[in-house]
This record gives C-alpha cells, structure tokens and sequence, in this order.
C-alpha cells in the first residue's frame, strides 16, 4: 500500500517535472522575433554545397556548433566548424588567410585585426550581398538593429566587411556585500576607486582589485579602455600617430598600475583573464576592475562561484579630467574569404548565425550579445531577474561608448600590442618609471609603424 | 648477370625513396625555404612589399638590442638548467649503478616527467608557482619561510623556470648516465678494490673517466634541447615579466607569429641553427666525445 502511495508520488513529481521542463523550454525558446522560415529568401539555393568555418572558441561558438545541424537541414549545405583557443586561431587563420588559398570559407574576424586582413585583401565586402533581395530578407534581417558602435571596425573605406556576432564590453564587477560591509558606495570617479579598492584589499582573505597583466593575454584591451577614460588615445584616430607618451595615456596607465600595486593581489603580474575572473569568482577579490561582460553567466553560476548573488555590474567610472569614454566596446565579426567558392552559401550561413531568432536563443544561453533588440528582449530579462545592473551596464558600452572607442586598428596591431604589454609588466615592476616607460612605448611604436 | 646486379640496385633506390622523400619535404625544403625567407623582406603585415634585401634582417638582428637580450636569457637559463641536471643526474645515477630493492619500479616513475604533456605540467606548475593560490608559497609559510615571486618576479622568472625544466629532464640524465655505469667494464673496479683505492678514488679515477663519453652525450642532447625549450616557458610566462624570461626561441616565435615579420625570425632561426652547431661542436671537441665514440 504504502509501495503504491510512494509510486504515484514519484509518478506525480515526474509529470509535474516535466511539465516544468516543457514549460522553461518553451519560455525559452517562445518565438520572440520570427525564425528562418519566416525570411522571404529561399534556403535551398545552395543546396549540396559545404562551407568550412574557422573560429575562435568561445561560448557563442560551442552554442552555434550544436545548432548548426539546423542549419545543415534548413539549406542542404554541409558547415563544418573548427575553433581553436584564441592564440592558436590568430596564428592559423593569418597562416590560411595568406596563403593565398585558404581552406576556410568563413571566419570570425576580430575587431583588432580587421585592417590587415583588409589590406591584405583577404576580405569580401558584405554589403552586395545584404542588399541583394534573393540571397537576404531585409525587413526580416534587420540589420540596422546592431549598434553602430559595433560595425566601425568592420567599415573599411566604406566597405562592410564583417557582421558583428560576439561582444567584448568592458565594464566593473564588484561585490556588494562587501562595499556594504566597508559602507561603501560604488565610487564616482577612478580616483575613488582607486581608495575603495586600497580600503578593500584584505590578504590573504581578498585582494581589493584584480585586472589582468600577463604578457600575450589580451592585457592591451583592458588597459586601452583606461587610457581611453583619461582622454588619451593609443593612436590618433586622424592621423594614426601613436599618442602613448601623452599625459592622459601617462594618467591612464598610472591608475592601472597604481590599483595592482596597491590593491591587486600577489603574483598580479602574470594575471590573464583566467587567473582575474578565478580569483573572483572565488572570493578572492572585491573588485574586478574592467574586463568583458560575459563573465557574469560564470559569477553567477553557483557550481563555478562562491559570489553568486553578491556581485554588482557598473561601468568604469570616469577619470577626473577624462572625456567620460570609459569602455572598450568591440566585438568579434564574422568574415569571409575573398576567394571562398561558396560565397552565396558562406552569406546564407552568417545570415542565419546572426538573424534575431537565433542570435535571442544564443543570447540568452551565451550572454554573447550583439542586438540592440536582444539587449532590450523581455526574454533576456526573464532568464537573468537578478541582474538588471549587468544589462544596463552592458548595452551602455555597446550603445553609448562603442562609437567613441579608439583602438589601434592599424594592421600592425600584433606587434604593437606586444609592445605595451611587455613595457606594462617592466613598470609594474618598477624596472622603469611609467613615463619612461610609455615614451619607451612611443619609440617602438614608431619605429614598428616606420614613422619618424 | 650484370643486369641482376643493377635490377636489384634499382631496387635499393626504391626502397629508400620513402626516407629520401620525407627528409626532403620536412628536413630539406623548410630549412631552404626558411634560407630564402630570410634574405626576404617577408613581412605578412606588408603582403605585398616582399623582395630581396640581401643580409639586412641579419644586419637588423646584430644591431637589435632585443636579440642579445634573449641571447643573454638563452644562455643563463641552459647553463644553469643543464649544470643542475648534471649534477642531479651524477648522483642519483651514481646510486641507481648499485642494485637495491625497487630500483626497476623507481626507474620507471622517473620517466613520468619526461613522458608528461609539457604544456599541461606547466599549467599545474604556473598555479603552483602562484604567490597567493599556489601550494608552493603555502608550504613554505607553513613552515615559516619567505616565499619567493617565483614567475611574477623579474629576477625570479628564469630560476623558476629552471626548476620546471629540471623536474621535467634531470630523469633523462639520470637515465642514461646510470645505464652508462651499467656498460663499464667491471675489471679497472676489480683492479683498484685489490690495490686497495677508496670510494672517491675509484669514483674520481675510474668512473668518471669511463663514463665522460657518455655525460658528453647527455650534455649535448641536453644542451640543444635546452636550447630549443619553448612549450614551458611560452605557457608558463609567454616571454614575461617584461621580456625577462624571452629566450631566443621565445624571441623567434613572437617575430614570426605575433609581429609576423617571416623573414626576420627566419634569419633569427639561420643564427640560432649557427649558434647551436658551434656551442655543440665546442663541447664535442672538449670532452672527447669524438674521439672515444666515433673512433
């Protein structure tokens, strides 16, 4: 008897489960914006046709490889997508790229590296085929949807050669309960953040801030984004004369170093995103102090963090006599060869990656984000109730800052990035003062670019 | 019969067109190509400036204070790495020439460094060597020691590094020095046991004389691996702090994969491939490793 009352309950939990499962799933993928079969195009055109995808593994690329299949039956054609972690897809797709015959058809094209491609040649202008009416559905597309912001490294002369697909915004991770603790509020200016930060450093418990700083890691990025909030420029936008014994640069690169010194946590020099956002998550520091938007699925995934629920989103606050452009708003893109053979079906793919239905259910599982009308979806504020802040801050960088971003896109960025990289870990260490040191920068720089 | 003498020539040839084959697309072409490259400007941020400057990215490389750093770096981080390996490898081969219990299984725990993924070991090291996460720095506030920057520090990086490197080699040392007591003939030892030497002396008079073609061998197996090590450096400080840990291999990679200038580190690797055959034949003329083995 008891066996019998014991089986219908577990029968009932079951149903009841279930329908839970339906009924998030439905949730989730409930057609806020319409799917391919709405688009006024026809899939099939390049029916038997193969497309090879190269791209840089990341979240939105593991989510697209499972959903490719889709696709795949959509149109007929054959995508076979190989990513490779980020420094080993710069040296295979520059490899692919120059040969001059190169086996990729489309490939993720980041923001920093888009102009050497383009003087390479290596890139198919786009916009022929966004506007031709059989290939895309404009009104159903709605490219005009992306932030301006996002395209300007992809517009080359005039030229659209990229679509944006994954985002790197800059903005602060902070942890309340212990500015509240502290009684604290989020600071106004870098100069307060650099105090609370000091206040907050408590080894061996926690750091008050971290940032990354390892060579080869990306650290130019998070860096630039300072220099950029004190006025300074990494280039001149104009004339693309390096500026990087400026004062504001000097300021910037100052505040950077000053918060590892004097806040960061030990061993802060060879800090890459990984060992910044583990320390974070882990607890290990109050203030994560400018870095990309996508962390915070993992900071508020309590299987992988100790601070879920306890951490703030904001955008760096202004430096005092900045220009209040703090944030480093660029993206990914994708590309595609100039020589590729299977264009039509290499546009029908990027079409799809990047349409609204799939880019919302990306989204949503990813947090990559490209839309303005992602940014905005009511699913997107379903899925993430808790963190209103992270949104606000994220579209902010996307929408208000992204056109005012200045990064070097030169085609000698490789090079140049290394440069500061390795001057940043040398002042850190006070091998060298930071203004010898970034007019040190200056030299090589010019040098690089063969400029006098 | 004359034409079965040639038919099985033909033979022969056959049969080594597969080696002749590989050694001329993986061994012959590259290091040609790579010759051509480097009289080149061959530079992937300027595609189409490419055209012949003589010996400039030579010229260019001896003029570059860069390159003599990461010379300079090579050279601390071998000599120390192989001096230490030496001495490691001297001892514990020395007790792996007498027979005790467990020896077989000890000697086979030994290769596991060496057979160990490099780039995944040097992950484990890195956040070993991690000054506020690493089990290192723990242990030795544990028991009330300073720890050290380890790979953070400027003047840290390098010994740090050779600690990696001998973790990972002092066992191939090991390896072939005690097999090398192994292959000793046993009569200079009865020998002296009858005119009564001490230990030290029969280490200091027989061992190591018999055994000096072999440590050359080690050295120079040693030193150009050393020479060449990239995958624990590259993912342990990728060149950093600053450029304090910049081999000449590390310099190389980063001019051709991150500066992308193909034929500037192509002339880099033409001085290197120099550098490596002078410091090898040195060693091979000093220890008399020519005229014991090769004889």
């Amino acid at each position: 008897m008891k066996g019998a009352e014991s089986m219908k309950k577990s029968f009932l939990t079951v149903i009841l489960s279930l329908s839970f499962v339906v009924f998030f799933s439905l949730s989730v993928f409930s057609a806020e914006f319409p799917g391919p079969d709405a688009a006024k195009i026809d899939w099939n055109q390049s029916n038997g046709q193969s497309i090879r995808v190269m791209a840089c593994s990341r979240d939105a690329i593991t989510y697209l490889k499972n959903i490719v299949p889709e696709f795949e039956k959509l149109t007929g054609i054959k995508v076979a997508i190989d990513d490779y972690p980020e420094a080993e897809f710069f040296r295979k797709i520059i490899i692919d790229l120059s040969s001059g015959n190169p086996v990729s058809d489309v490939f993720m094209l980041s923001h920093a590296y888009s102009t050497m491609y383009e003087a390479g040649g290596w890139l198919e202008p786009l916009e022929p085929y966004l506007e031709n009416s059989s290939l895309t559905d404009k009104a159903w597309y709605d490219f005009e949807d992306y932030p301006a912001g996002s395209l300007s490294a992809v517009v080359i002369n005039g030229k659209l050669y990229g679509i944006p697909i994954a985002p790197d915004n800059q903005i602060v991770f902070y942890r309340k309960d212990l500015f509240e603790e502290a009684g604290l509020l989020y600071p106004n200016n870098m100069d307060e953040l650099y105090d609370d930060a000091v206040k907050l450093n408590n080894p061996p418990n926690h750091a008050g801030v971290v940032l990354r700083l390892a060579r080869g890691a990306g650290t130019h990025w998070p860096w630039n984004g300072y220099i950029q909030n004190y006025g300074g420029s990494w280039l001149n936008t104009e004339t693309k004369r390096p500026e990087l014994d400026s004062p504001q640069v000097i300021a910037g690169t100052e505040m950077y170093l000053k918060l590892l010194k004097d806040a960061g946590p030990a061993g802060a020099v060879n800090y890459s995103w990984y060992e910044a956002s583990s320390d974070f998550a882990q607890g290990k520091a109050a203030i994560f102090a400018g870095d990309a938007n996508i962390f915070m699925s993992s900071f508020e995934d309590p299987s992988r963090s100790q601070v879920a629920g306890k951490v703030a989103y904001a955008l760096l606050p202004p430096a005092p006599d900045g220009n209040n452009a703090p944030a480093a708003g660029t993206a990914w893109h994708w590309g595609m060869s100039s020589v590729s053979k299977s264009k039509e079906a290499g546009w029908l793919f990027i079409q799809w990656a990047t349409s609204k239905d799939i880019a919302l259910r990306l989204g949503i599982d990813t947090t990559e984000i490209m839309r303005n009308s992602i940014w905005q979806s009511e699913t997107l504020k379903n899925k993430y109730p808790t963190v209103p802040d992270w949104i606000e801050a994220s579209s902010a960088t996307m929408n208000q800052f992204s056109g005012l971003y200045r990064f070097p896109r030169v085609k000698e960025f490789g090079p140049l990035a290394d440069i500061v990289e390795a001057l940043l870990q040398e002042m850190f260490l006070g091998q060298i003062s930071v203004a010898d040191g970034m007019a040190k920068a200056q030299a090589q720089t010019l040098e690089v670019m063969k400029m006098e | 019969m004359i034409k079965k003498i040639s038919q099985r020539h033909k033979i022969v040839y056959y049969l080594l067109l597969p080696s002749i084959i590989t050694l001329i697309l993986f061994t012959l072409f590259p290091f040609f190509y790579n010759l051509w490259a480097s009289v080149q400007n061959y530079d992937l941020i300027y595609p189409n400036q490419k055209h012949f400057i003589g010996l400039s990215n030579f010229i260019k490389a001896l003029t570059n204070q860069e390159f003599w750093n990461s010379l300079k770096t090579t050279f601390y981080f071998s000599g120390l790495g192989i001096i230490l390996q030496l001495l490691i490898g001297l001892g514990v081969g020395l007790l792996f020439g007498r027979e005790f219990k467990g020896k077989n299984i000890l000697r086979t725990l030994l290769i596991l460094p060496m057979v160990a993924m490099p780039v995944a070991t040097a992950y484990i090291w890195r956040i070993m060597f991690s000054p506020s996460l690493g089990i290192i720095n723990y242990v030795f506030q544990k028991i009330g020691l300073q720890g050290s920057e380890w790979i953070a520090g400027y003047n840290s990086v390098i010994p740090s590094l050779v600690i990696v490197d001998t973790w990972q080699w002092s066992p191939f040392m090991i390896l072939i020095i005690s097999s090398g007591l192994m292959s000793l003939p046993k009569e200079p030892y009865e020998a002296a046991k009858i005119e009564g030497a001490t230990g030290f002396q029969t280490l200091k008079n027989i061992t190591l004389p018999l055994l000096k073609p072999i440590i050359s061998i080690a050295f120079v197996f040693r030193l150009i691996d050393s020479f060449r090590t990239f995958d624990i450096i590259y993912s342990l400080t990728g060149g950093g702090p600053g450029h304090a840990s910049e081999t000449l291999n590390i310099n190389i990679y980063l001019n051709a994969f991150r500066n992308l200038d193909i034929g500037y580190s192509g002339s880099l690797v033409i001085i290197f491939l120099f550098l490596i055959n002078i410091v090898t034949l040195f060693v091979i003329r000093r220890t008399g490793f020519e005229e014991s083995i090769l004889k």
